[in-house]
Order: C-alpha cells, then structure tokens, then sequence
C-alpha cells in the first residue's frame, strides 16, 4: 500500500498542500488536475527526486525518507524529457542502470522492448519522444517495480500503441502486488485505466477516492437556470447556456426537482466543473 | 516488514568499474557549444604550438601532451551527474562518494596516462627527469582543479550557486590553471634544465597551491550540492 500522509512541498511561489492518500496494491490511480496543479511535483516527491518539506510517505510500510534505497528499489518511473544516456544504445543503457536495481532482468528488458517494438541497438538519443517514453517504461517494467509512476506517457503514444499499453499496465496490477501512478490530463485514460482518483488544483488536493465513490458524491444537474438555483449551496458551479443551465452539485442524498435532468458526473465533467469553480 | 536494500551490483569495485564506464562515456556526453567552443580553442592552440615546436623530438611530445590531455578530462566531464542516477536507488551519500570516485578517476586516467607516455618516451630516448617531474605535478594539478570546477553549468547562475555562491570562484582559478597549464606545456616540449625546473616548480607551485587549498576547503559543498538534484533543479 502507497501512503501519503499531509505532504507538503514548497517550491519558490508554489505550494503542493496537505496530500493524503492510501491507495492498496493492485490498483491504478488517475492523478489529474491543470498544468500546473502540482502533478509532476508529487511525482518527484514520490521517484524521490525531491523531498517533502511535511508529511510522510510510505511504501509498503517503508518509509521513503527513512530508507529511500529501499523504497527507491520498488518504484519505476516513467517521467518527460532524456532520462537516459544519448549516445548510448537502448540495451546498453538498460544494463547501465539496471544494476542498480535488484530484480532487474536483461532477458525481461529485451522482451519488453520486443513488444514495443524498440530495437535495443537504437542510440536513445536518436529515438522519438514517444519513443523515448516506451523505452523508459520498458526499464521500469524490467525492474519489476511494486509501485510504477507514469507522467502523462499516454498523451505521446500513437493509437496501436495506446491500445498495448491499456494492456500491459492492466497485466502489471493484474496480481494484485503492483501499483500504478498516472498522471494525465486526457480523461479518456482515466475512464480506461484508472480505479483511484486523485484530483489536484492549485497544489490542493480536491478530491481522492475509488471512481466510483468520487462520482457518487457529485451529481450533474441541468434544466432551467432558476430551479438549479433553488438547490444554492449544493451547487459546485453552474454554467448557463443557450438552452438551459448545467450544474456539478454534492450529491447529499437529496431528492432533486423532477424537471431537472440529473446524472452521474463524468471524470470529465467533474474536472470541467471542478476546474471553473473558483472558490475551490 | 522493513526491507534493508542494498544495490549489490553497484557496491565495491562494481561501483569503481560504473564509475570508469561513466568517466568514458563522459567525453561525448552533451556536446554543447561551450564544450565545442573549449575544444576548438585548444586544437587551435595546440596548432599553433606544433608550428612552434614542429622541430622538437617526438619523446618531448610525449610529455607535454598529457598536461593537456588533463585539461580535457577535466573540462569535458560534469561534476553533476547524469539524471538516472538521482532516479536510480542511490542516497545522497552514495551519489556524494559516487562524485568523490569520478573525481579520483578524473585524476587517476590523465596521470595514467602521462605515465604510459612516459615509459614511451623513454623507450624512444633519453628523458629529462626534471621534465618529467615537472609533467606530473602539472598532470595532478590540473587534473585535480578541473575535475573539481569545470562542469558544464560552471558559468551559469546555477553553478555559481551550487559552486558556493562566489561570483568568479569557478571562472578565476579555472583561468589561472589552464594558463599554468599551457606554460608547463610548453616547458615540457624542450628537454628542461635544473634551472629551468626550478624556476617552473616555484611558479607551479605559487599558482597551483592556494587553487587547490581554496577548492577542497569548498569541495564538501560543491559536492553535496551536486549531489541534490532538488538543489540542482531548483535553481
């Protein structure tokens, strides 16, 4: 189990607040918000690349300031941008680094790069950014990791290999031992992949639970502007438009006026609605 | 259940073999223009001295060309390391002696190498001993103050930073060493005399010596802080 308890990071102007999560193993958890919201800060903080000013972390029950090579042996990530040596070909770079991991496996690196279609003998530096990302988790796979970080890699991957990679992280938390963090921004993923919801705005976490518990607290509500109106502190925002009005509201159990359309929020609404509420 | 990690096959001599393979692979790694600009000023230079000296033994220039060799290893490799190994399991203390080891290496190949050339110098012809005492110092010298200072983000704020705030205290003995460097260069291409030695000892040694005081007093920083990629990434 991936423990967070009140972490809090401060970077020049930005503050990452109060995040708290207990996510079990064999789940994938969705970790959304704007640019900016402190998605990839919380995924430094957890590849350990930089450290919580408060708060901790736990993998397993390690902790990761306490043992960080310990918990570091359990997490593979996949982050933007040349992780690896340029001028070195893919193999040899897996093998460079992989030494440093415990249960890293050449045989099980070649096999991973077999089904993404990378050819160990490419330099890195001459592969494509989505290239790049496959690669990347190619070698997290290989290390066979407890807990896989994945910053937005889906956004860069074509159609065929979107497809493979619902897959192979499906397979990944199939025995119930492994974890996934993905941070995205494109709801299609989480609709596909994610059970857990982590949703952040401003380095605020807005919301955390299994799916189906974070759309069960909300409900859409749409139909004319003042019957949405009447439902006041419910509302989370409302939009109006051309042919009535559209509402994300708290889902108390409440019976709603029969005229008004009701529905279960989707991951995407709930972002849109979430996002243009400003009091949040 | 608390799990006490050790990266087996990075401790030890494995660590020594990582950390030469690192050193190589150092001199293609970001070929960028102040490396490219480093380079062309001393094939350059190194013209010009051949022109110069295009007359002298070729055992002369065998000991003059690893004070420049020293030059390089120093220039063309970071303090800073790659960015897997701030991913990979390592502490900050292990990445701090995983730095301290790339220094050793960073001085250990040049001065292996001015000894390889040596022992061929000598099997071409008789040798100075004064030049080849004088070919060494500046080999550990150089090699040493380099391999502390020069890395790619040296000129930049944030390897002033990480250098300890000090505005030029990168640039200024770096400047100093690599002049000292070349002067001993071209020492080393004339068979040197007693005098001469002398003279060039007592020079290394006023240029040389406060650099190398002043650098290790600030290296436990510079390598700590190289060593923090929060601190690196944060500047």
């Amino acid at each position: 189990m991936l423990k967070l308890e009140q972490v809090q990071k401060r970077r020049n102007t930005f503050l990452l607040d109060n995040i708290s999560i207990e996510l079990p193993e064999g789940y994938i958890m969705g970790l959304i918000g704007e640019n900016g919201a402190g998605k990839t800060t919380l995924l430094q903080i957890l590849a350990g690349l930089l450290s919580a000013d408060k708060g901790e972390i736990r993998l397993n029950g390690i902790s990761l300031a306490e043992e960080e090579v310990a918990v570091k042996q359990e997490i593979g990530t996949v982050l933007h941008g040349d992780m690896f040596e340029l001028r070195d070909t893919l193999l040899r770079n897996g093998n460079r680094y992989g030494r440093f991991y415990r249960h890293y496996e050449e045989s099980s690196l070649k096999e991973c790069m077999a089904e993404f279609g990378l050819d160990g003998r490419r330099k890195y530096g001459r592969l494509s950014k989505g290239e790049k990302l496959k690669f990347a988790m190619a070698f997290a796979l290989s290390h066979k990791p407890k807990l896989l970080l994945l910053d937005e890699p889906a956004a860069n991957f074509d159609k065929e290999f979107r497809t493979l990679f619902v897959k192979v992280l499906r397979d990944y938390v199939a025995d119930g031992e492994n974890t996934v963090i993905l941070s995205t921004h494109l709801t299609s993923d989480i609709d596909m992949l994610a059970d857990y919801l982590l949703f952040i705005k401003g380095g605020r976490q807005l919301l955390y639970g299994d799916i189906e518990s974070v759309r069960e607290r909300y409900r859409m509500a749409a139909g004319e502007e003042y019957k949405l109106k009447l439902l006041k502190d419910r509302i989370i925002h409302m939009e109006n438009g051309e042919f009535g009005s559209r509402a994300l509201v708290h889902n108390t159990g409440k019976s709603f006026d029969s005229t008004l359309k009701v529905w279960e929020p989707s991951i995407e609404e709930l972002m849109y609605f979430m996002e243009k509420c400003p009091g949040i | 259940m608390k799990k006490k990690a050790k990266p087996a096959a990075v401790s030890g001599c494995c660590i020594y073999r990582q950390v030469i393979k690192d050193y190589f692979l150092g001199f293609l790694r970001d070929i960028n223009p102040e490396r490219l600009g480093l380079l062309i000023a001393w094939v350059s230079i190194g013209v010009m001295f051949f022109w110069k000296f295009r007359t002298e033994t070729f055992q002369n220039w065998l000991i003059g060309i690893p004070i420049p060799f020293a030059v390089l290893s120093g220039a063309l490799h970071n303090v800073s390391l790659p960015f897997m190994m701030y991913l990979v399991p390592f502490s900050k203390e292990q990445r701090e002696a995983y730095i301290q080891k790339l220094l050793y290496v960073k001085v250990a190949v040049p001065m292996l190498f001015a000894g390889l050339c040596d022992i061929a110098a000598a099997v071409f012809g008789v040798v100075s001993v004064y030049g080849l005492v004088l070919q060494l110092v500046t080999v550990f010298c150089v090699a040493y103050i380099c391999g502390m200072l020069w890395d790619n983000m040296a000129h930049s704020t944030k390897g002033r930073k990480v250098y300890g705030n000090l505005k030029g205290f990168v640039q200024i003995p770096l400047m100093l060493c690599t002049v000292d460097g070349s002067a001993m260069f071209a020492a080393c291409l004339y068979p040197v005399s007693e005098a001469v030695f002398w003279v060039m000892f007592l020079i290394e040694m006023v240029i040389m010596l406060p650099i190398i005081r002043g650098v290790r007093k600030k290296w436990k920083i510079i390598r700590h802080n190289f060593a923090d990629y929060e601190m690196l990434s944060s500047m």
